[in-house]
């Protein structure tokens, strides 16, 4: 075998450092190594073993002169540069702490905004399955309106497993909201909005983590019960659960076969506790008495199916494929437009946005939003930054002068900028740090979530110190080459260019902050105009009560007769409440010519639901619970469903629909008495839904809404009612909301934004301002002995004042005027998601355009008057 | 004075150039350290302290005897100067007097 040799650029990067009367030799020695190497050990080990050799001589023995040295000469020059750097630091002690302090609170603004973004992009990312999960759901279409809806029908797993060789598993959950789920151990009782039912399934498909049971089998029983760590902890206490017998609904007994740990904050699905959904089919037959089957019924969509798919297939394909189902159990004569829709798993959270999700969604519109929020906070921070920095460099024209004809080179000079503006960055990053990490519980609170930071996380941090240097990169980018281009013999006048880019820079900060102010003003009006806009039907003072879909009809009169003797309960309504959300069905006009099928709402009404709500009857009559055909078969219907059916007040009267209702088999026909006025029943992002009223025929529903009297006495009446409630309904847990609370609810994610919007916008108009202040501060040290001189030949205070405002005030103007458009755009696409919206009146834009005119009067007023007042004796003393 | 004090293993190497004798080069010395004291120092202090040796003045070298398996480079063979014989000289004679100078007793192990 000829002579082995390592890797050239090994050979060669020795060859570079090492000192030329030693290489020889030690090359030889590294090389005698190396080939003995090679016959015992594998190439690459003895590779890595010859590189590691090689840099064993990077040592100052063995280093070629200039080669070690310029190292030694910059660490010199660095040590020299910071001790400048604080040097000038506490000189000019206002420039830094304004620079320090708007980094800062920028950084941590930027910092909070990122975390939640990371956040939301982490939904579901748990799943180790993840990437080959999907969600099925429906989409279905008639001529007025597109349903998109999470769920499907329970039968669909069957034909899944069985017809589509490429789905390995498919788990289903179901949960209702209809239902009361109440859950009962050893006196504790309460009613869970967390209750899931799942099937085993469930484990196979997804990554929920057992803390004791097994998974394969805990949920095989019909009745058994798996539980999360909290409601252990709720139910038990320091209790072992596992065989315990807990209660469901006052009927079942469960065994709790499985503990799990909680699920995962980022998860699109939340749940407490999991039942069996045999337990439900079972419930519903009555164990055997009756032949409904919900493993059998195609009209109910109810549960949110996902399906485990076979690597490497091709979603488009399985959806074409899938639409087969569609066309075979979803379309019948009756109903015609469903289709099939496939959902990877990790779009759920942010990109799907359809009725009955499991969870409140997030969505793109809000990272994209708050993403650009901090890219802007951060564009002023910066901008700041490099004026005030560049600001500084003219005073230190000198210095950087003298170093130069001493002899220093551009790099160096760039190093001692870049030295100087890391100092100011490490120390604000470091109190950003601080900041977010105290202000982070209430950012929490308000955006409903629950971050940490977690300083573990090493793709987060270094990402956060590549910003950093990335910022202090670009932010010493313009001074330095302005600064440096100098001709240090000549005269310097940077003035001219420096100030045009200044000004551009001042003008976009700005633009910035008047369109952010603008939103601010926008969000709150249009919010304003929700939270109080007339619905058309009263909500305050409303009490709902929450209690179990079977109670006997008798436990109710008893209640109901407790309750007419409490004098602050005014009225009582069962049925439909208003402003709650409340089912679609379709329906057909009896005797027209056309085919055409209508989605209209569909509520269930009770006695006295128009006067409980104060809604008016427009045309025709009420329902009246004596005449025995209302009940069976008359309606009706809003304003909005007459317009949506194309007829007049007076033509609708007398009219007959068909529809199917739920569960049943044959079609039945309802006959229209009476007009209703238009109510916003559903949330105000939509116009009022279409809607057919019907009078509920005995359904005692699962909610019963009382109106007070007043909500003066509000804990006593609270407990009269509680007290009559526990006498007629023992066995439910006495729980209530009000109603208006409800439907404030619908715009919690608008509040959210409103508030964060807020916030981020107060924090960007303080940093843009402390750079103002900043500059006019520069600009009045700069010019003090000319002011002085000015005064001395009689200027007065106003033109002084005026001359260093005068710049500022026009750059703030420009900066108004170009926000008007990009604003006015921002504000209507926002606008646009709401049904019932504010014009956008020209108020917002003057009060956004006095806002920050007065903020800029403060912040470069006072300078200007400080100078104006300046005594000149005092200013023109020097020399 | 840097120059005159010699640390233990600089006085190793030294030793170790005494005892190879004319193929006293860094590699070899790695060796014959290996060998007579078990342990292995890395080739890169060999040589720092072949490079310090010289410095001070204990070794010179010559280079020599390019071969095949040493990819055509030369050895650095190092012998030991006048001055390197005399340090050695008097480490040992420091030592030796400071033997003698611990009482018979510690070696008998009577305290303990």
């Amino acid at each position: 075998m000829s002579q082995p040799y390592p890797p050239k650029w090994m050979m060669k990067l020795f060859h570079w450092f090492c000192r030329e009367d030693l290489y020889e030799a030690i090359e030889g020695d590294l090389l005698v190594t190396y080939a003995e190497r090679r016959k015992r050990m594998s190439r690459l080990r003895a590779n890595s073993l010859y590189f590691f050799n090689v840099l064993t001589f990077f040592q100052p023995f063995a280093v070629r002169k200039g080669r070690l040295n310029p190292f030694q000469n910059s660490t010199n020059m660095f040590v020299n540069h910071f001790k400048i750097g604080f040097r000038v630091m506490r000189r000019h002690l206002t420039y830094s702490s304004i620079n320090i302090i708007g980094l800062a609170i920028g950084l941590s603004a930027v910092i909070l905004i990122a975390l939640f973004i990371k956040d939301e992009l982490s939904y579901d990312r748990f799943h180790s399955k993840g990437e080959n999960i999907i969600r099925l759901s429906y989409q279905l279409v008639t001529p007025n309106s597109t349903r998109r809806a999470a769920k499907l029908p329970f039968p669909v797993k069957d034909v899944l497993t069985s017809e589509y060789p490429e789905v390995v598993k498919v788990a289903r959950f179901y949960n209702w909201g209809g239902d009361t789920p109440l859950l009962e151990y050893n006196n504790h009782k309460y009613t869970e909005e967390g209750i899931y039912f799942a099937e085993t399934d469930v484990f196979e498909v997804f990554d929920f983590e057992f803390v004791s049971g097994n998974p394969k089998t805990a949920l095989e029983d019909p009745r058994s019960i798996v539980l999360t760590e909290k409601m252990v902890r709720k139910y038990f206490g320091n209790e072992d659960p596992m065989g315990k017998v807990m209660r469901y609904k006052n009927e079942d007994d469960l065994i709790v076969t499985g503990v799990m740990k909680d699920v995962p904050e980022n998860s699109h699905i939340m749940f407490d506790v999991l039942l069996p959904i045999e337990l439900q089919r079972q419930r519903w037959m009555g164990w055997g008495k009756y032949s409904y089957d919900l493993e059998k019924d195609w009209n109910w969509a109810a549960a949110w199916v996902y399906a485990y798919l076979a690597p490497k297939t091709s979603l488009s394909d399985f959806e074409k494929k899938i639409q087969a189902i569609a066309d075979e159990y979803l379309n019948t004569e009756d109903q015609q437009g469903f289709t099939l829709e496939v959902q990877p798993l990790f779009d759920i959270h942010l990109k799907s946005d359809k009725s009955s999700e499991a969870r409140a969604n997030g969505n793109m519109t809000q990272i994209y939003g708050f993403g650009a929020v901090a890219v802007l906070i951060l564009f002023i921070a910066c901008i700041n930054f490099i004026n005030l920095t560049s600001a500084q460099a003219n005073e230190r024209l000198k210095e950087l002068g003298l170093r130069k004809i001493m002899g220093a080179e551009k790099h160096q000079l760039i190093g001692q900028f870049l030295t100087e503006s890391f100092i100011l960055i490490s120390i604000a990053s470091f109190i950003a740090l601080i900041i977010s990490w105290s202000t982070l519980p209430y950012f929490n609170e308000f955006m409903n979530k629950k971050l940490v930071i977690n300083f573990s996380d090493v793709p987060f941090i270094a990402t956060s110190v590549g910003l950093v240097l990335v910022i202090a990169m670009l932010s010493i980018l313009k001074p330095s080459l302005s600064v440096i281009r100098v001709n240090t013999v000549q005269k310097f006048d940077l003035n001219k260019s420096k100030q045009r880019f200044n000004r551009m820079m001042i003008i976009g900060q700005f633009v910035v902050c008047n369109l952010l102010f603008i939103g601010i003003l926008v969000v709150n009006d249009q919010l304003n105009f929700l939270r109080n806009k007339d619905l058309g039907f009263d909500k305050e003072e409303m009490l709902i009560l929450r209690h179990g879909r079977n109670l006997s009809k008798s436990q109710f009169e008893i209640f109901e007769d407790k309750l007419k003797a409490i004098p602050a309960v005014q009225n009582m309504h069962r049925g439909y409440i208003a402003g709650t959300s409340a089912y679609t069905n379709t329906f057909k006009v009896v005797g027209s010519d056309d085919e055409e099928t209508y989605s209209l709402g569909i509520k269930w009404i009770g006695d006295g639901f128009t006067d409980m709500f104060n809604l008016n009857v427009v045309h025709g009559r009420n329902l009246d619970r004596d005449i025995a055909s209302d009940v069976k078969s008359s309606i009706l219907i809003n304003a909005s469903a007459a317009k949506a059916l194309g007829w007049t007040l007076e033509e609708s009267i007398g009219k007959t629909l068909s529809f199917l209702p739920g569960g049943a088999d044959e079609p039945e026909s309802i006959k229209v008495v009476g007009i209703l006025a238009d109510a916003n029943f559903e949330s105000l992002y939509d116009p009022v839904l279409p809607s057919v009223f019907r009078m509920s025929e005995n359904s005692v529903g699962s909610e019963v809404c009382l109106k007070l009297a007043g909500t003066d006495n509000l804990l006593k009446t609270l407990d009269q009612i509680e007290s009559a409630w526990d006498l007629a309904i023992p066995d439910w847990p006495f729980e209530f909301t009000f109603l208006d609370d409800k439907i404030q609810e619908q715009y919690i994610k608008e509040e959210r934004l409103a508030s964060a919007t807020r916030y981020f916008t107060l924090l960007a108009i303080f940093i843009a301002c402390s750079g103002l202040f900043g500059l006019a501060s520069f600009a009045v040290q700069q010019r003090t002995k000319e002011i002085g001189v000015r005064k001395v030949l009689g200027a007065s205070i106003h033109s002084i004042f005026m001359l260093i405002s005068k710049r500022f005030l026009w750059l703030i103007g420009i900066s108004f005027i170009l926000s008007i458009p990009a604003g006015y755009f921002f504000a209507n696409e926002w606008l646009q998601d709401f049904a019932y919206r504010i014009p956008i009146s020209p108020l917002i834009f003057v009060m956004a355009g006095v806002t920050s005119l007065a903020m800029v009067l403060i912040a470069v007023g006072s300078q200007s008057l400080r100078a104006a007042n300046a005594d000149p004796v005092n200013t023109l003393r020097y020399e | 004075m840097k120059g005159t004090y010699l640390g233990e293993f600089e006085e190793l190497v030294l030793l170790t150039v005494g005892i190879l004798n004319d193929d006293a080069h860094a590699l070899a010395i790695q060796k014959e350290l290996e060998n007579q004291s078990g342990r292995q120092p890395m080739i890169s202090s060999v040589h720092k302290v072949l490079v310090r040796l010289e410095d001070k003045g204990f070794l010179v070298s010559q280079m020599g005897g390019a071969t095949a398996e040493r990819g055509g480079r030369r050895k650095r063979l190092y012998e030991m100067t006048a001055s390197g014989k005399k340090a050695l000289a008097t480490s040992r004679e420091l030592r030796n007097k400071m033997w003698d100078n611990v009482p018979q007793v510690v070696w008998e192990g009577g305290k303990s």
